[in-house]
């Protein structure tokens, strides 16, 4: 049995990455919501994205799960790139928007049936059952949504996205409106997800929470890349900062300065 | 004062955004079509008002008249106790989701929401119960227009409180005593009980000779015909007045003779609502997170999503079709919108209309008048096989629209634009094809019906069903023609189906201004207004769209009946199929165009928002 990688030994190869983009540019008429943006993600890694309210994270999300076609630049998912082979780049992926945006008319169950359904899962009712057991919400199953909490419904999405193994998991404001043991709770399962080997890019304003579960962090500041890296890395590119300022106080430091400070990428 | 300043903001913000909406243009057109549309709705409303007032009745009530009038009091009654007996688990009052917001926290007394609710629902209350006199002042000669304007309008505001009422009397119950929990369920049964014992007495002679009679009708089948008229001239017997007589009571202002009761009768429905208010505003009731979570439930799904709590669990299981194993994205979308239409097997709805259509069949052939419940059924058939053909997606809310209502979950699907535009179009089409076909079963019915009726003496030997009529015409035999008609319907109503539902998804991506989502839709006269503009479009869409497959079928049916010999049955099943096929081919071309539109959505547009 091989042993695992320790810290002295040479790295191992990286691995390709999930996500590349390049470029990502998008403007609505006369407004530039994101500009010049670039970054990758590689497999397991999980990358904590922050900005203020109206700094372009909702639309780059967005971009990078297909809902909105970029103005500018390019977006690679797993070697597809989502201009030209949308289809093929949107079954390796699965959004989680900020809203539980559900079918009212359709059960947790048909939820779960359907999407089974469009990405092909095989052996569907299996895989929907093990996944309801999961989340936990095996005994609502055929509850509408109209009768689930803010919690239940996100699990529930969770659940959807889940089912059908996706290799990068896109999560828009995942943790709000959740009781704590609601967020501990998506909290671990995003990094089980994340240690299966699943890329996972997450948006939230719960910057301690995004701080204990990134591997990296990318701050965005009026649609522009401030900074991108671990927080170590982002704390040296930051020379008034010192060695144990948090991600809150660099948080802070973005909204006074959007120009990049010299982004880690 | 706070009652009186919040009802003034509500109405100022109402002012406001209608003032706001009325600097666009299209607003501005489509808010003088729906005032249009008002006016000449209630022009004749009017006319009956000057008119009709100040005229009271010189009525003679017959005895025709006092059945209807007391099986309706009855039934009112019943229904009214039943609402009692029924009581929601979680009533809540009619607030917005903005209102129940703000006003629930707001430092305002009880009374003041309680009233809010009430007063602010007063002007659709006044409309729908104008709209009722309308039909009411037809059927009830004699009677002022003002006077059955009021009483409906009280009616109708009765019935607005009983849902606050409904959250006082559990919360009352409990407060006082847990023994008097039963005091309105008792009533009620005692009221029931009543009614019961009343009618058990009266009927005790008509149940003797009923008896009777079916005794005589067991010795001698064949007076099966005189026990029939025995039952219905006791149905129409004085027994039954008799005992319906203290329904009547309740509807005293409508069926009033005189003055005097028209005002006791205004007096007791007043008294009720005065007293009925009084207690719900001093009762105990909490019924504000009930409210809070019913309109953020509106405001957020529709009506639709609060409506299916209640569904039993079995169902909540059942699906219209099994989903094949192998991943087709376009079934797969085409059932989710099947489900948003009707929730269970398709076969089984079809096999359980199929039994209530024989049944109501045979009933109306062996019992009832044949001709006029005839006509009904055919009607009826025509205008659901018509109606479901052309607006089914709109009724259902099952084509695009509702992906729009989900749009940044849809969109992160791997399906094509095409996929999407092909399942959301083909789902209602087909559905609405099934439902025309329903329509189409009725009017098959009704000719079974007929015949029926004349193979048991029921009308004249010498009467023509309508199939025999075509038969004649077009030398054939009448099941030929009834078997050829089906065909015909079910391939025209498909082509129409489709295009139609094509049309509006179209529509709802180009103009999302007047082909509106369910869930956004706004009411106003402005929106009204759009929905007349947006169907006057689609219709005139759809005529032209229909025209050259019109043209088509009229030159198969010209060449079919000129040939020698005439082609006879195939003519048109020819002519329905060259319609059909113009109107699929022009339906995929709108696939097309919907996957292109879909493809180019942007958040620029009105349907997804940074």
């Amino acid at each position: 049995m091989t042993p695992p990688p320790g810290p002295m030994d040479p790295p191992l190869d990286p691995l390709p990455a999930v996500v590349e983009v390049t470029g990502l540019g998008k403007i609505y008429d006369d407004l530039s919501a994101v500009a010049s943006l670039s970054f990758q993600v590689a497999p397991g890694e999980i990358l904590g994205l922050v900005g203020a309210n109206g700094a372009g994270k909702t639309t780059t999300l967005r971009c990078l799960a297909g809902i909105l076609p970029p103005t500018t630049g390019t977006i690679r998912i797993c070697g597809h790139d989502l201009a030209t082979d949308p289809v093929a780049a949107k079954r390796t992926l699965a959004f989680v928007p900020d809203e539980p945006r559900l079918f009212e008319y359709l059960t947790a169950w048909d939820h779960l049936m359907m999407v089974a359904q469009l990405y092909g899962v095989p052996d569907r009712e299996n895989a929907a059952t093990s996944i309801l057991v999961d989340v936990g919400l095996d005994d609502r199953r055929y509850a509408f949504p109209g009768e689930l909490s803010r919690g239940m419904k996100q699990k529930l999405l969770f659940a959807c996205a889940l089912i059908h193994h996706p290799r990068l998991l896109i999560l828009d404001e995942p943790l709000t409106g959740l009781d704590p043991a609601a967020i501990r709770a998506m909290k671990d399962r995003i990094l089980a997800t994340s240690a299966a080997g699943v890329a996972v890019i997450v948006s939230s304003h719960l910057l301690d929470l995004l701080e204990e579960l990134s591997s990296r962090i990318l701050i965005l500041a009026r649609g522009r890349l401030f900074a991108c890296g671990t927080l170590q890395e982002i704390r040296s590119t930051l020379p008034e900062m010192d060695g144990n300022a948090d991600l809150e106080r660099i948080f802070m430091r973005s909204l006074d300065d959007p120009v990049d400070p010299g982004a880690t990428e | 004062m706070s009652y009186l300043l919040v009802t003034w903001l509500s109405l100022k913000g109402r002012f406001e955004r209608w003032r706001r909406d009325m600097k666009r243009p299209r607003q501005r057109v489509a808010y003088l079509i729906g005032l249009l549309l008002i006016v000449l709705m209630l022009a004749p409303a009017l006319g009956l008002l000057g008119s009709g007032f100040g005229q009271k009745a010189a009525s003679s009530v017959t005895s025709d008249d006092v059945i209807p009038e007391s099986i309706l009091a009855l039934v009112l009654t019943l229904s009214a106790i039943w609402l009692w007996l029924k009581l929601p688990a979680r009533p809540a009052l009619w607030l917005s989701e903005a209102e129940a917001n703000w006003l629930l926290p707001a430092p305002l007394s009880r009374r003041s929401v309680i009233d809010y609710s009430l007063l602010r629902t007063q002007p659709t209350l006044a409309l729908g119960s104008l709209v009722l006199c309308m039909f009411a002042h037809s059927s009830l000669k004699g009677h002022s227009f003002l006077g059955i304007w009021l009483a409906i309008h009280s009616l109708m505001f009765l019935a607005s409180l009983h849902g606050i009422a409904c959250a006082s009397t559990k919360a009352c119950t409990r407060a006082l005593h847990p023994a008097s929990r039963g005091i309105w369920r008792g009533l009620g049964l005692g009221l029931l009980a009543t009614y019961s014992a009343a009618l058990l007495w009266g009927c005790t002679d008509a149940a003797v000779e009923l008896v009777a009679a079916l005794r005589a009708v067991a010795a001698q089948p064949h007076q099966l015909t005189a026990f029939l008229d025995e039952a219905r001239s006791v149905g129409h017997g004085s027994v039954l007045v008799t005992i319906l007589a203290p329904a009547r009571l309740l509807l005293l202002p409508f069926f009033g003779d005189d003055w005097l009761q028209v005002t006791a009768g205004y007096l007791i429905l007043f008294t009720g609502i005065a007293v009925h208010r009084e207690w719900i505003v001093r009762s105990m009731a909490r019924f504000e997170d009930a409210t809070i979570e019913r309109a953020r439930a509106a405001g957020k799904r529709g009506v639709r999503g609060t409506s299916l709590a209640g569904l039993h669990p079995e169902r909540r299981q059942q699906a219209p079709f099994r989903l094949p194993d192998e991943p087709r994205p376009v079934i797969a979308l085409a059932w989710k919108s099947c489900l948003a239409a009707y929730r269970g097997s398709l076969l089984r709805l079809a096999m359980r209309w199929l039994v209530a259509i024989t049944l109501v069949s045979l009933a109306i052939a062996m019992f009832a008048p044949v001709r006029p419940l005839v006509a009904i059924m055919g009607i009826t058939g025509a205008v659901v096989g018509s109606t479901y053909a052309f607006f089914s997606s709109a009724i259902w809310g099952n084509d695009i629209r509702a992906e729009l209502d989900h749009l940044d979950v849809v969109r992160a699907w791997p399906v094509s634009s095409l996929q999407i535009a092909r399942a959301d179009v083909l789902a209602p089409s087909l559905l609405a094809t099934l439902h025309s076909m329903f329509g189409c079963g009725i009017l098959v019915a009704a000719e079974l019906t007929l015949r029926l009726a004349r193979s048991l003496g029921r009308i004249g030997d010498d009467f023509l069903t309508p199939s025999e009529r075509l038969a004649t015409l077009l030398d054939s035999s009448p099941l030929a023609v009834t078997i050829m008609v089906v065909v015909a319907f079910a391939i025209v109503c498909s082509g129409f189906a489709h295009l139609s539902t094509a049309l509006q998804s179209l529509a709802a991506l180009r103009a999302p201004g007047f082909f509106p989502r369910p869930a956004t839709a706004p009411e106003s006269i402005a929106s009204t207004g759009s929905r007349m503009i947006g169907s006057a479009i689609l219709s005139m869409t759809l005529t032209i769209g229909a025209f050259p497959g019109l043209c088509g079928a009229m030159i198969v049916l010209f060449l079919g009946i000129t040939l020698t010999p005439p082609l006879g049955l195939g003519t048109p099943l020819v002519a329905a199929l060259a319609l059909a096929v113009t109107l699929h081919a022009e339906a995929w071309v709108c696939h097309g165009l919907v996957a292109r539109q879909w493809q180019n959505l942007d958040a620029a547009s009105e349907h997804l928002q940074p």
